[in-house]
């Protein structure tokens, strides 16, 4: 009689064993499955978070201090840039500049009659690409193209203030500063810059009429870097060239962000007094905190639930295996080998586990969406309420609020993440067949068929 | 021809305390022969060697001329023994027919019917069968292998003086019909009557 075929009467007549060891593995792979399922599901939502929001650090001035020593310039960024896998960077300036001929879109000062109502803010870019309102894709842009290296008196415009000033691609605009931008006691020479984008701010920051027109997203004027240090030339002098807004780095791994980090903090001559390097904005950091925890917490539940059952199911199946010492003396007294009754047993195993497991898919596919979904109110979405205000790269405020839209998070049982979960059930049962045969291994057949007698 | 050969075979359990000592056996096909003694002088034992589950700590076994580690015992045991156990020992999850099949690739059906079991009786649990039928699917069992020496370690002790004097019966229409060599250890007189060979071991005096 071969072994396949013993295996098989075995788990055909013993109906009650069979019954409890379905049950137990099937209990225990729909955990397993279940706790992989969401456990991947947590960790690709953590690292396609880590791809938009977190593959960028920050330096800049720290503005806290009483003296700034060191300043962003471009002799630091070019330092900075040498270390190997960095791919890109932007530095960052703001000025406040009036613009005579143009309406901006009307805020508290339009309602005060002020004059700073035809204010606007001027974000300085080496790549406008790159400012955190394109990266994170709260803007986008609508015509034209980026400010790029290289770049002299160029300007990207809210498409709101394109369109309210009739202006397109190709034009020019000019700016000034006047007493009420930046210190300016005489009113300085007029800028002149090419439009050469329009972008799209579909992203409304949550303005009122309070709001002043120099902090309306739509009254937001991207420029190159030649144009803001000609500014800045007019302004401070031309002693002072350093990037205001610091500068911020992108890596070519996000995986990798925090070994770069330490790379850059060991770099000599760094002033970290005056300095201040920021990775992982609070934007990002705040979505990724409940999504490793709820990782951490997967992991450990699969964990555990595995530990618990090699226990469980080692011990059962020892308390099974002392029945059988005798069973495996006759088996022997037969000339058949230790390690085909052994196989014997790991197959009648796997006899029950097969459907087990096939039960256990089942039930984990019609319950892990609504479990995930659960887990994911519970720990990730509690956050909702909170109303943080980010400091962006370029001193910006960004609400969280539209970095919140991120694809939902859905648990999906997975054909590798289903294929790990068998692996481990098999290797698991490999295990506690092998334990529980200890029993039988260390005996000699006599002593097998003698030891209840 | 001799079946089986025992030369000068010591065994213990405890260094110093042997339970065999010296023993010089040996058996032919077509022959039943019994084993008598006191409990404890070490029947089992001898059985057990006779059967290739252990090994003597001295001496040597021989099937057919040939030690038994040079067969294998493994392979000796599937091809040239068969054990009757006293309390059976069938498998508890198969049939007559499957525990008979353990041991053979042939048809198991016509072995038990010779022994007198009932068709029906056959593909039952073997757990509602009577001791003596039980007894009938080991020796069953145990001829269907085919393996030339047939051991039997108290095959009656069991069962009432009826049945087992047809389980006797039937041990002996081993011996003589199927021409095997049947070694059967007991207490009873009534099998040792039924042997062709009686073989008293001794205890051995501390
Ligand atoms: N596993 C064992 N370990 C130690 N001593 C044993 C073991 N099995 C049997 N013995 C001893 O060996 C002797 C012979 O035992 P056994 O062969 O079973 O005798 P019998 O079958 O003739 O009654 C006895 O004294 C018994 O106590
Ligand atoms: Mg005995």
């Amino acid at each position: 009689m071969s072994v396949y075929r013993r295996a098989f009467l075995y788990v055909t007549r013993k109906k009650g064993k069979t019954g409890l060891l379905l049950l137990i593995l099937t209990i225990l792979m729909t955990l397993i499955l279940m706790g992989t399922a969401i456990n991947r599901t947590t960790a690709q939502a953590s690292a396609r978070l880590r791809e938009e929001l977190g593959g960028y650090f920050k330096i800049m001035p720290d503005y806290r201090k009483m003296s700034i020593n060191q300043r962003v310039d471009q002799a630091l960024v070019d330092r900075v840039m040498e270390i190997n896998g960095i791919k890109a960077y932007n530095a960052l300036d703001v000025h406040y500049l009036t613009v005579g001929e143009l309406s901006l879109k009307p805020g508290r000062f339009t309602m005060e009659g002020d004059s700073k109502a035809q204010m606007a803010r001027f974000l300085g870019n080496t790549s406008s690409e790159l400012h955190e309102y394109f990266y994170l894709k709260l803007f986008s842009l609508a015509e034209g193209r980026h400010i790029e290296p290289g770049d002299r008196g160029k300007a990207l415009l809210s498409k709101t203030i394109a369109e309210q000033n009739g202006l397109k691609v190709g034009d020019v605009f000019s700016a000034r500063m006047t007493e009420e931008t930046a210190g300016a006691e005489t009113p300085g020479p007029d800028f002149y810059f090419d439009v050469i984008g329009i972008y799209d701010e579909g992203y409304q920051e949550g303005t009122n009429q309070n709001t002043p027109e120099c902090d309306i997203t739509s009254n937001f004027i991207f420029i190159d870097a030649a144009a803001s240090q000609a500014i800045k030339e007019q302004e401070y002098g031309s002693n002072s060239l350093a990037f205001r807004g610091g500068a911020v780095f992108f890596v070519k791994d996000p995986k990798k962000l925090d070994d770069i980090v330490a790379d850059v903090e060991d770099l000599e001559g760094m002033d970290w007094e005056s300095l201040r390097l920021t990775a992982n904005n609070s934007a990002y950091q705040s979505c990724m905190e409940p999504l490793e925890r709820l990782e951490g917490m997967t992991s450990l539940l699969v964990g555990v639930i595995v530990i618990i059952g090699v226990v469980l199911l080692s011990l059962l199946l020892m308390l099974w295996e002392r029945d059988r010492i005798h069973e495996a003396g006759v088996l022997m007294s037969f000339g058949i080998s230790k390690w085909n009754i052994l196989w014997q047993h790991f197959l009648e195993c796997m006899a029950v586990f097969l459907p087990a497991f096939c039960l256990a898919l089942v039930i984990s596919m019609s319950l892990s969406g609504w479990i995930g979904g659960w887990l994911y109110d519970g720990t990730v979405a509690r956050e909702d309420d909170r109303q943080v205000q980010e400091y962006g790269m370029a001193n910006e405020p960004i609400s969280l609020k539209a970095l919140e839209e991120q694809p939902a998070f859905e648990v999906k049982l997975s054909l590798s993440g289903a294929a790990l979960s068998g692996g481990v059930g098999v290797l698991l049962i490999g295990i506690c067949v092998g334990a529980a045969f200890l029993v039988i291994v260390r005996r000699k057949p006599r002593e097998l068929l003698t030891i209840m007698e | 021809m001799t079946a089986l050969e025992v030369k000068d075979v010591f065994y213990w359990y405890t260094e110093g305390r042997p339970v065999l000592q010296g023993i010089n056996l040996s058996f032919e096909k077509g022959k039943m022969y019994v084993i008598l003694g006191p409990s404890g002088c070490g029947k089992t034992t001898l059985l057990s060697l006779l059967g290739g589950l252990d090994v003597p700590n001295k001496g040597q076994i021989l099937s057919e001329g040939r030690e038994l580690s040079e067969i294998g015992l493994e392979r000796y045991r599937h091809e040239r023994v068969s054990f009757v156990f006293q309390n059976y020992n069938l498998i508890d999850y198969m049939t007559p027919e499957e525990n008979v099949a353990l041991t053979t690739k042939q048809e198991p059906l016509s072995t038990l019917l010779q022994l007198g079991l009932t068709p029906e009786e056959a593909k039952r649990n073997v757990l509602k069968l009577s001791g003596g039928q039980q007894q009938r699917v080991a020796i069953a069992r145990a001829l269907a292998s085919q393996a030339p020496v047939i051991l039997a370690d108290e095959p009656t002790g069991n069962l009432d003086r009826a049945t087992a004097q047809e389980i006797t019966a039937i041990l002996k229409s081993a011996a003589k019909e199927y021409h095997r060599c049947v070694i059967v250890v007991t207490h009873s007189n009534e099998v040792a009557e039924e042997a062709d060979v009686v073989i008293r071991l001794e205890a051995i005096s501390k």
